[in-house]
């Protein structure tokens, strides 16, 4: 992820990362998107909040809209997509990783 | 039937469209249709959520600011000019606070520079209105009279302060007195109060009102400055009210004439003139030749006021010694003169307050006219019999 794109992605990360988590098994509309964070992650992404997101990352090219004959337009990730998601994700797995590490050893966490 | 395709009433298709127009059009162009069919799901599944009404609304303002490019600069101006607003609002109401504490005007509109003559135990006044805008408690330690110089100084025998009291311009005497049936009286308004270790509110309408008396009969005694010693929240301050312009001049006379004795005019006069001139001297430095001419002149004057002929070195030496006293920062040290040729000569050695440095000018080649009087004067270098 370039730094330009990690900045403006960071006022609306928490709901970014969750768009791009959701859409990363396959392509879905906005009220599927929204049961499958609800799902996975119990979190309820509001109307407002998830088509702010969704134009957000749709104009930074991480996320792309699909041609459908339905109302509800399907969104999928793209590859630039793909790749912002995995290091944010890797650098959660670091940050999981030493949090856990810390706590063993300072706290005797399992 | 699944969630997603649950039939929609036209009311919540309504309520769908209702919610898009928060958002500019562009933004209604591109997501309008699937953002409605999104809503129409959610208010079937959930009619009421205050959460979700107030997360459309917020986002759809938000777009508009983005999008909207005018709306933007709008915004921005207003935001601006609110926050001038507050900022010179602001600045005034620091301005009031911090404000010095000033005085600006007397009777007749400021400093009268109006001579009077009194007997030495009758005390004349002299009022001052605050012209500060700041509403802060003072407590006037001291009022000092400053004369003019070569003059004396009033005597000040009493200090007091008048809350709205810029309607008792006209009253004179001191004590005050006001006359029956004035305004400011049949207001009720008018406690007087001795001013020196009173704290006060000060307001616009306050008046400073001094008594002042002149003791010494024969003497003409003459205001260059009233120095007000005030506190402040603590802090020690000093308005001083410059009366040099115009000074205030007191003759203490034995007359009980309405008409202002000659001596006392002159005296008027020459108050006005050596006040006029240190201001004038102060600021610009002038060179000593003046001192010399201005005795000269009103040497003269006095001489003109009188009759006809040429001022004496008794005169000169009055003047000079009324003007610039020895003691004085542009002290005229001393007055010689002779007679030439009927036109009387004066030769004033003159001390330069910068390095006490002495000068010797002449003066006294005026106009003569036909009867040996004088007409005019003028200062130039000594001619050689009068060197040294």
């Amino acid at each position: 992820m370039t730094k330009k794109t990690a900045e403006s992605t960071s006022r609306t990360a928490g709901v970014a990362y969750l768009i791009l988590t959701s859409l990363a098994d396959g392509e879905k509309h906005g009220y599927a998107l929204t049961q499958d964070v609800m799902e996975f992650a119990g979190v309820r992404i509001a109307p407002g909040s998830l088509y702010e997101a969704l134009a957000r990352l749709e104009g930074q090219g991480l996320i792309e809209p699909v041609a459908s004959s339905d109302r509800r337009r399907p969104y999928r990730l793209t590859a630039a997509g793909a790749g912002v998601l995995d290091e944010y994700l890797s650098a959660q797995e670091r940050l999981a990783t030493e949090g856990r590490r810390r706590l063993r050893v300072s706290w005797r966490f399992a | 039937m699944s969630r997603e395709d649950v039939s929609v009433p036209s009311a919540t298709s309504k309520r769908a469209q209702g919610y898009l127009r928060w958002y500019p059009l562009a933004w209604r162009e591109r997501y309008g249709e699937e953002f409605i069919a999104h809503l129409e799901i959610e208010l079937t599944e959930r009619p009421v959520s205050f959460a979700r009404t107030s997360d459309i609304v917020a986002h759809g303002i938000l777009a508009r600011l983005s999008l909207q490019h005018g709306l933007r600069i709008a915004l921005r101006a207003s935001i601006a000019v609110v926050l001038v607003i507050v900022a010179t609002v602001g600045a005034i109401a620091l301005s009031h606070y911090w404000a010095p504490v000033t005085i600006a005007s007397g009777y007749d509109g400021g400093v009268s520079g109006v001579g009077e003559f009194a007997t030495p135990s009758q005390v004349e006044d002299m009022s001052f209105n605050f012209s500060t805008r700041a509403r802060v408690a003072i407590r006037i330690t001291s009022v000092k009279v400053i004369p003019v110089r070569g003059f004396l100084a009033p005597e000040v025998v009493g200090v007091e302060f008048a809350p709205h009291a810029s309607e008792l311009a006209n009253v004179r005497g001191w004590p005050i007195r006001l006359p029956k049936g004035t305004t400011v009286q049949a207001e009720g308004k008018v406690p007087l109060v001795a001013a020196i270790g009173t704290t006060v509110t000060l307001s616009r309408t306050d008046a400073l009102w001094l008594g002042m008396r002149a003791p010494s009969l024969g003497h003409a005694y003459a205001v260059a400055e009233v120095r007000v010693a005030y506190e402040r929240r603590g802090v020690s301050h000093v308005m001083t009210i410059d009366q040099s312009r115009a000074p205030d001049v007191i003759c203490a006379s034995s007359s009980r004439s309405v008409q202002i004795p000659s001596w006392c005019s002159q005296e008027i006069q020459a108050a006005n003139a050596v006040s006029v001139f240190s201001t004038t001297k102060h600021k610009t430095r002038e060179l000593p030749a003046d001192e010399a001419l201005m005795v000269a002149q009103f040497a003269l004057s006095e001489v003109h006021a009188v009759g006809h002929g040429a001022p004496t070195l008794v005169d000169v030496r009055h003047w000079a010694a009324q003007f610039f006293p020895v003691n004085g920062v542009d002290a005229i040290r001393s007055v010689t003169g002779v007679v030439n040729a009927g036109v009387p000569e004066w030769r004033f050695i003159i001390r330069m307050a910068a390095g006490h440095v002495s000068v010797v000018l002449c003066t006294g080649r005026g106009l003569v006219d036909s009867g040996g009087g004088m007409m005019g004067i003028g200062v130039e270098s000594c001619p050689s019999n009068m060197q040294g």
